[in-house]
């Protein structure tokens, strides 16, 4: 099936509450992402992470559309901007820490199962600075720009969850871009030299 | 094509959102232009990069935290409506092209059902115990029209099928 989500949304809506776990390490990788970089620290990240999931569990029934992720995106952004307007943590579970200290998302091993290997070393190395110039972005670009590449959502999704025009959307990508590309240009001839 | 413009049909082309004809346009202006070119190179090389920062595993606490929530939340919701079942039944089809075809009918069995039930409200308790068998048999007869048949599915195999979920109704 090319979209075992929908298998799994059907199961747990019928009681099979394992069929949650499938989900939440499905969507695990872009959510995070994109959580990640949207907010302070891991701490915040991983506070607002459970919060999107608890929010999902208890309104499971009014998911009606085609695509999960980006109705998890949408339960994201409210929580991220609700967070930048009001810089208040997210309240839930309090007792109980997401990960461990010792298992921050930095000190774990990369995701790097297709590049080749020269290209993987160089790639983790461009990591950082690349985390750093998105982190430079203006809040709604800095959201455009990692719906689309951790989330991989069409930017008539996300034109959507941002309650904007999809022009406005693609506009905030190209600024998002024009300024990457401005910070990043000596990493980019860095990975041209070892292009595949 | 301009340049501002061909870099927003890149953009838009990479997010599958660019038709075939628009496609054409966009791969005729990259052949002639190097700086929009090394731009899609660029901008694949970051969603390259991006994509492979390391993320976490789902901590087991917290995970179990979630399934317990779920549970609580579960045995408090009780059944899913009609509604959601129906939905998740077309979601979880086989058959994407029957699709549209099975969610109009459905919406006509559901009209006709609805109009049925405002007259006689004592029906609903009785066909609502049914539904889940009468869903599973509807499931074997789109079963039986398989992938291979589908080219030659015609209107009759689309009545027939609406015309199980109107038996569903009644």
């Amino acid at each position: 099936m090319d979209h075992p989500e929908r298998k799994w949304i059907a199961e747990y809506r019928k009681g099979k509450v394992e069929s949650l776990a499938h989900l939440v390490e499905h969507f695990r990788r872009p959510l995070y992402g994109f959580i990640v970089r949207m907010t302070e620290s891991s701490a915040d990240a991983e506070d607002v992470f459970q919060e999107v999931w608890l929010r999902a569990i208890r309104h499971i029934d009014s998911y009606h559309e085609k695509n999960f992720l980006s109705w998890l995106f949408r339960i994201a952004h409210n929580l991220v901007i609700d967070r930048v307007r009001r810089q208040k943590p997210v309240v839930h579970f309090p007792q109980t820490p997401f990960t461990t200290t010792a298992t921050r998302w930095e000190d774990r091993i990369p995701d790097t199962t297709s590049a080749a290997p020269d290209r993987q070393i160089a790639m983790r190395d461009v990591g950082p600075r690349i985390k750093a110039a998105v982190a430079k972005l203006p809040v709604e670009q800095r959201e455009v720009f990692l719906m689309r590449m951790e989330g991989d959502l069409p930017f008539k999704e996300i034109a959507r969850i941002q309650k904007v025009s999809i022009n406005t959307a693609l506009a905030r990508m190209q600024y998002a871009l024009n300024k990457l590309r401005q910070d990043l240009k000596s990493d980019y001839a860095d990975l041209s030299g070892i292009r595949t | 094509m301009k340049c501002e413009q061909a870099k927003l049909k890149i953009l838009r082309a990479d997010a599958g959102e660019l038709g075939s004809w628009q496609t054409r346009v966009l791969e005729r202006h990259l052949g002639a232009c190097a700086a929009c070119r090394h731009y899609r190179a660029d901008l694949r090389q970051l969603a390259e990069a991006t994509r492979m920062e390391p993320q976490p595993a789902v901590d087991a606490f917290a995970m179990r935290m979630l399934l317990g929530e779920a549970q609580r939340v579960s045995a408090q919701r009780g059944v899913p409506s009609l509604g959601t079942r129906l939905f998740d039944f077309f979601q979880t089809l086989e058959i994407p092209a029957l699709r549209p075809a099975l969610a109009t009918a459905a919406v006509v069995a559901v009209l006709v059902g609805g109009a049925l039930l405002v007259r006689q409200p004592s029906m609903l308790t009785a066909w609502n115990d049914d539904v889940d068998q009468q869903i599973e048999r509807l499931q074997d007869s789109l079963a039986a029209l398989s992938a291979d048949d589908l080219p030659h599915a015609n209107a009759n195999d689309l009545e027939n099928i609406a015309c199980e979920l109107l038996e569903v109704e009644g």
